[in-house]
């Protein structure tokens, strides 16, 4: 971690809106994301099939008592933290499909990705889920937060009510919006 | 839905809750006046509504995750999966991703670097392990040769380079020539980018402590993995190679349970490229090229001279770990030098105390469980590791052979030469020994005193023979009196070793009474095919052959007898072409000699008829086989008295040459008829009976009547294995059939698992027959791809590499190698690989010539397999009159009830013909409907293929909507809890139905 400045410090300026803030931060916290999840990972042993995503907050929920976040900075930082593990995996994806295409541009999709040697690959459309997110960020505030901290950072919908200093109905109420709202956006057909 | 600003998603959030907050039958109304005065905006919380509806509750979403009813369309991201609940689907969601992303990180940067560069002959694919001495890249021939996966290991030669060339070039002769099961090849080597590189044999396998964690918990089979490494190590050293860095990650363990030993001899190769500065410490020079301590001997640690004996440390070394579940020095320091403290001044810990206090202990991160017996670690296991791991050289066992050796005496309940000197221990053991209700000692127990009391009842019976029957039983009374430790290097002798001595010593201690000689090795002879060692029995048998013939002469009884025996010895060793003529003469013998009115010849040529025809019936000479099998029935109820017994016993026989035919149903009836004689088998028959119980369930699964399959199979399993032992042919057998039971029926994880025990099992006799084990990993690759427990790469890798397998087993020219390379070349092309299927048939083919295989049925299942690869080009001109030729045949052969072949043959017909034929292949797939079995269920692939092909027949042979969804429900009814995973490339029912 920086010494010169506390991560709690960097959140709040960063959350205002300073950006050089924001890039010390991407600097300090995108490493030592990976590392804290990493290192949660392969403390599961490799087993396929667990809960990453909550898994890697556990992790996290120790950084934050440590670094003494709270309120409105707690939350930010594991909104922050979801949204680096979205972007760890959306390169990965990316590195991948360029790998493969040399840089091509269309999405292997369900009906072909078998047809490829990297089968598990799925459709992924995450730039787009990416883009989606950042206008509900930009529309709705708390939306946004709930569901980068239910979804994508594995708080469930107590913890995200807690972080969030609402009721836990409200956060209910929001996940399902909020995934109406991401689906209608992303144009997948309703169930 | 277009994007909004944040005023107006406030709009639209405001009514979006209040309609939520509305019940369910005024909402309508509410919308409607909504409409009314703001159109857009009710048209958006409409269509968002519709979403928030359909979506199940949150908290039972995230439990149940209803994926697979969900419409999904192209482009739909997985995130967006998980947003709507796919939790279950972890490797795919968001959960998955991630993991996958965190671990592909720390390769990223590196892993472009050799890809797709050529090395030789090998093109350079993907990076697959970094390593103390340089990167592991998985690489496949560029000329598309067989067997082509490899390993290429780029060597960091940061030494002397020119000395590094020279001292390779030597070595890679040497390393060249290690040929070994249990060794990882050295295919090629040479110098790409600077750097040396070499190019290995690519092991599919499990790191040795995984496997012994999750598939080798015993400590039965822990000690049996010790010995695999420990073969693989004296032939290493046999070949003048020394491991050097042997280590649990330098060992795989493959699915099949075959143990791999990564890294011969590198270890050495780069220490002695390294090695030209007199001032360099040892020390550094193992730490430099990053080899691991943890199970480096001590004078490797001081650079003191190494050799055979740091091997046999190492190999302490790392069975204390399998054995114990941790290595054997874990100090409380961390560290390098309080490791090397310990390595170079105190003993391991007794192995029994470590796997003891094994939870106690400090957890490193390569602790395994400790295996599931721990219990039986005794003394002698804590001496046998504790004298490999002797600090001093000198005082280890001085062989790896020796090791292996003590390991054997200690699972087989025998004194270690370790503990020879105690006398108490020694006695404990032999009581051990005996107590044990092992059903081969009891066995050859039985067969000496036998032995030895026919001789006395002959000589008894005809005063002529009374001297040579004195003889004979006096040889015995020796034998069994040898049988004292002081007079056998101080071990107990087991009655095996008794007999494997009569083995080699009757010839020269009669050699100047041959009538003796020849009654003695057809007594052994006939005791060896007893307990299923034929190979033992052969030599003595054929003895006794010629021996009776020239004091006998051809004709007489002695001979046909002793003619009998080698004919079943050499129908026992699948060698059909000789044991033919000889089952001839003896049956000439009996039937026209001068044996003609000798006392019991009417009995010895039913026995001959017996084996004759089952010899003819695997040769695929049916006809001649049902013949002599109808002479036998003849016989029998000329005989009169009692031969119900005899009777079911041969009709079993003759039900299993129906089975070699294909004649499942008539197989079926017969040994159901008799199945009550089978339950009740008179005295001393029980095994055989037990044989029949099988074959009986064996053609009732391939017929489709499953009812009561499982049950039988389960109930024989458990006989066997009282009867026989874990690791006999029966159990084999049984655990087969119950594998096969479960692959019919469907149930793909039974199968699996199954036949996964069935190899495991295999794996832990010592010089299986390869053939038969190779079968045993054909099936399971074949479960797995069908299955879709793999994905269609890893199964055509893998069918390759078997096919390489199958090639190089001593019979590989032989119907069952043949048999098994078509197969795999099946396999192939419902993996996708056509042109690898093609070339697979061309190697059964050349097999099948090679081996001048009787008949054509083993070319018409090539024949069959490329008909398919035929029909998928449309060469249909080729494909049609091969497929109908077989569904002609099989309907010849085929009588009522269910048979899965004709049904797959029909299919396949059907299929070839739906575009240029479509009434003829209507009228296939109506035969194929009308073959289906009742009982099975509707979601049996069977079902479901025929499903599939009628919808390619309907639609005139081109695809459609209809055969689209066809081919969605035939891989949802394969992959069953796998819905994502598709292996099939293309529907085969030939393929299905083999």
């Amino acid at each position: 971690m920086n010494n010169n400045e506390s991560t709690t410090e960097l959140i709040v300026r960063a959350a205002a809106g300073n950006t050089d803030a924001m890039s010390t931060l991407y600097a300090t916290l995108y490493p030592e994301i990976k590392r804290v999840a990493r290192s949660r990972l392969a403390q599961a042993g490799g087993v396929t099939g667990l809960n990453a995503t909550a898994l890697v907050h556990e992790g996290f929920m120790r950084m934050a008592e440590r670094e003494g976040l709270l309120g409105d900075t707690r939350v930010q930082f594991f909104a922050y933290i979801g949204k680096v593990l979205r972007s760890i995996v959306i390169d990965f994806i990316r590195s991948r499909d360029a790998e493969k295409r040399g840089g091509g541009a269309t999405l292997l999709t369900l009906s072909h990705a078998d047809a490829t040697a990297d089968a598990w690959l799925p459709a992924v459309d995450v730039a787009a889920l990416d883009e989606a997110l950042e206008r509900l960020k930009a529309i709705d505030l708390g939306m946004y937060q709930t569901a980068e901290l239910h979804f994508f950072c594995g708080m469930t919908i107590e913890e995200t009510a807690e972080a969030r200093a609402v009721s836990a109905r409200t956060v209910n109420r929001e996940i399902t919006k909020a995934r109406a709202l991401l689906g209608a956006w992303l144009e997948i057909a309703p169930s | 839905m277009e994007p909004f600003d944040a005023a107006h998603w406030k709009k639209v959030n405001d009514a979006l809750d209040e309609a939520l907050e509305i019940d369910e039958n005024q909402r309508e109304n509410w919308l409607a006046d909504l409409g009314s005065r703001d159109a857009k905006l009710a048209a958006e919380v409409v269509a968002l509504l519709k979403r928030v509806q359909s979506a199940p509750d949150n908290a039972t979403l995230l439990q149940t995750a209803p994926l697979a009813t969900a419409v999904v369309k192209p482009g739909l991201t997985t995130a967006v999966t998980q947003l709507y609940g796919a939790k279950a689907i972890t490797e795919r969601g968001f959960d998955g991703l991630l993991q996958r992303a965190l671990r592909a990180e720390r390769s990223t940067h590196k892993s472009a670097r050799y890809r797709g560069e050529v090395c030789g002959a090998w093109r350079i694919e993907e990076i697959i392990g970094t390593g103390g001495m340089g990167e592991v890249w998985l690489a496949h021939r560029a000329d598309g040769m067989f067997e082509s996966r490899a390993a290429v290991k780029f060597l960091r030669a940061d030494g002397d380079t020119s000395r590094f060339e020279a001292r390779f070039g030597q070595e890679r002769a040497l390393l060249a020539r290690l040929n070994h099961p249990g060794v990882a090849r050295l295919l090629d080597a040479g110098r790409q980018f600077g750097a040396p590189f070499l190019v290995l044999e690519y092991v599919d396998g499990t790191p040795l402590l995984d496997y012994a964690n999750t598939v080798a918990t015993t400590l039965e089979s822990r000690l049996a993995l010790i010995r695999q490494i420990a073969d693989a190590i004296i032939y290493a050293h046999t070949q003048l190679v020394v491991h050097r860095d042997l280590k649990p990650s330098n060992v795989l363990v493959t699915a099949g349970g075959q143990v791999k030993l990564l890294d011969f001899g590198v270890a050495g190769l780069l220490a002695d490229a390294e090695n030209d500065e007199a001032h360099e410490s040892a020390v550094t020079r193992t730490a430099g090229r990053g080899l691991t301590l943890e199970y480096a001997a001590p004078e490797q640690i001081t650079g003191d001279a190494t050799g055979v004996a740091s091997d046999v440390y190492s190999l302490g070394a790392l069975s204390f770990h399998l054995i114990t579940g941790r290595r054997a020095f874990l100090p409380e320091r961390s560290g390098r030098a309080a490791l090397e403290y310990a390595i170079l001044h105190t003993d391991a810990p007794r192995a029994s105390e470590a796997a003891r206090l094994h939870q106690h202990h400090v957890s490193a991160k390569d602790n395994i469980a400790p295996p599931t017996d721990a219990h039986r670690i005794n003394a002698d296991v804590d001496a046998i590791v504790s004298r490999a791991m002797r600090r001093n050289p000198a005082d280890r066992y001085a062989t790896a052979g020796e090791f292996a050796a003590d390991l054997r005496r200690f699972a087989e309940h025998r004194p270690i030469a370790t503990r020879r000197h105690d006398r108490a221990y020694q006695t404990r053991l032999w009581f051990q020994r005996n107590r044990l209700p092992a059903a081969l000692g009891t066995t050859l127990a039985l067969a000496l005193v036998v032995g030895l009391g026919v001789s006395l009842f002959q000589a008894d019976r005809a005063r002529s023979e009374a001297a040579r029957a004195t003889k004979t039983a006096d040889y015995f009374v020796e034998l069994l009196g040898g049988a004292d430790p002081d007079l056998n290097g101080g071990e107990w002798p087991t009655a095996l070793m008794l007999l494997e001595r009569a083995q080699t010593s009757v010839g020269q201690r009669f050699s100047d009474d041959p009538a003796t000689e020849a009654r003695l090795s057809s007594l052994v002879a006939n005791t060896f095919r007893s307990l299923s060692r034929d190979t033992e029995a052969l030599p003595l048998a054929e003895r006794a052959a010629a021996l009776t013939a020239s004091l006998y002469g051809k004709r007489s009884m002695e001979h046909g007898k002793a003619q009998l025996t080698l004919g079943t010895v050499l129908y026992w060793l699948e060698r059909e072409n000789e044991a033919l003529p000889t089952l001839e003469s003896a049956i000439q013998t009996f039937r026209d000699g001068a044996a003609l009115d000798a006392p019991g010849a009417a009995t010895e040529l039913q026995r001959t008829q017996l084996v004759y025809a089952n010899t003819l019936a695997r040769l695929q000479r049916f006809d001649e086989s049902t013949r002599v099998f109808d002479d036998h029935f003849r016989a029998l109820n000329a005989q009169g008295g009692d031969t119900v017994w005899e009777r079911a016993a041969a009709e079993a026989d003759f039900a299993r040459a129906l089975m070699a035919q294909g004649r499942w149903a008539d197989a079926y009836a017969l040994l159901l008829k008799n199945e009550a004689v089978y339950d009740s088998p008179p005295k001393g028959r029980e095994k055989l009976a037990l044989h029949n119980r099988l074959s009986l369930v064996s053609a009732q699964s391939v017929v489709g009547r499953y009812e009561g399959a499982e049950a039988r199979l389960k109930a024989l399993l458990v006989a066997w294995k009282r009867l026989a032992g874990d690791r006999s042919s029966q159990v084999f057998d049984v655990l087969n059939d119950l594998g096969y039971l479960y692959y019919r029926v469907g149930q793909g994880d039974e199968a699996e698992r199954t036949y996964e025990e069935l190899s495991r099992l295999q794996a832990l006799v010592p010089d299986f027959e390869p053939l038969r084990r190779a079968s045993t990993q054909v099936d399971l690759l074949e479960i797995r791809l069908l299955f879709a427990r793999i994905d269609r790469k890893s199964a055509a890798a893998n069918a390759l590499q078997l096919i390489e397998t199958v090639r190089q087993t001593p019979r590989a020219e032989s119907d069952r190698a043949v048999w098994l390379v078509t197969r795999l070349g099946m396999i192939l092309d419902a993996s996708g690989e056509p042109d690898q299927a093609a070339r697979s048939y061309d190697v059964a083919q050349s097999l099948g010539q090679a081996a001048a295989l009787a008949d054509g049925h083993w070319m018409r299942r090539i024949e069959r397999g490329r008909a398919s690869l035929w029909r998928q080009t449309d060469e249909l001109d080729k494909a049609v009159p091969v497929l109908q030729s077989t569904v002609d045949r099989l309907t010849k052969t085929r009588t009522t009830g269910y048979s899965q072949r004709w049904v797959g043959a029909n299919l396949e017909l059907a299929l070839a013909l739906s575009r240029s034929a479509p009434t003829q292949a209507k009228s296939a797939l109506s035969a194929a409907r009308a073959g289906l079995a009742e009982a099975l269920p509707a979601t049996h692939y069977a079902r479901v293929l025929t499903a599939y092909v009628a919808a390619v027949v309907e639609a005139g042979g081109v695809t459609s909507p209809e055969t689209e969804a066809a081919f969605e429900a035939l891989h949802r009814a394969l992959a069953g809890s796998n819905p994502q995973q598709r292996t099939i490339s293309a529907p085969l029912p030939g393929f299905f139905f083999l």
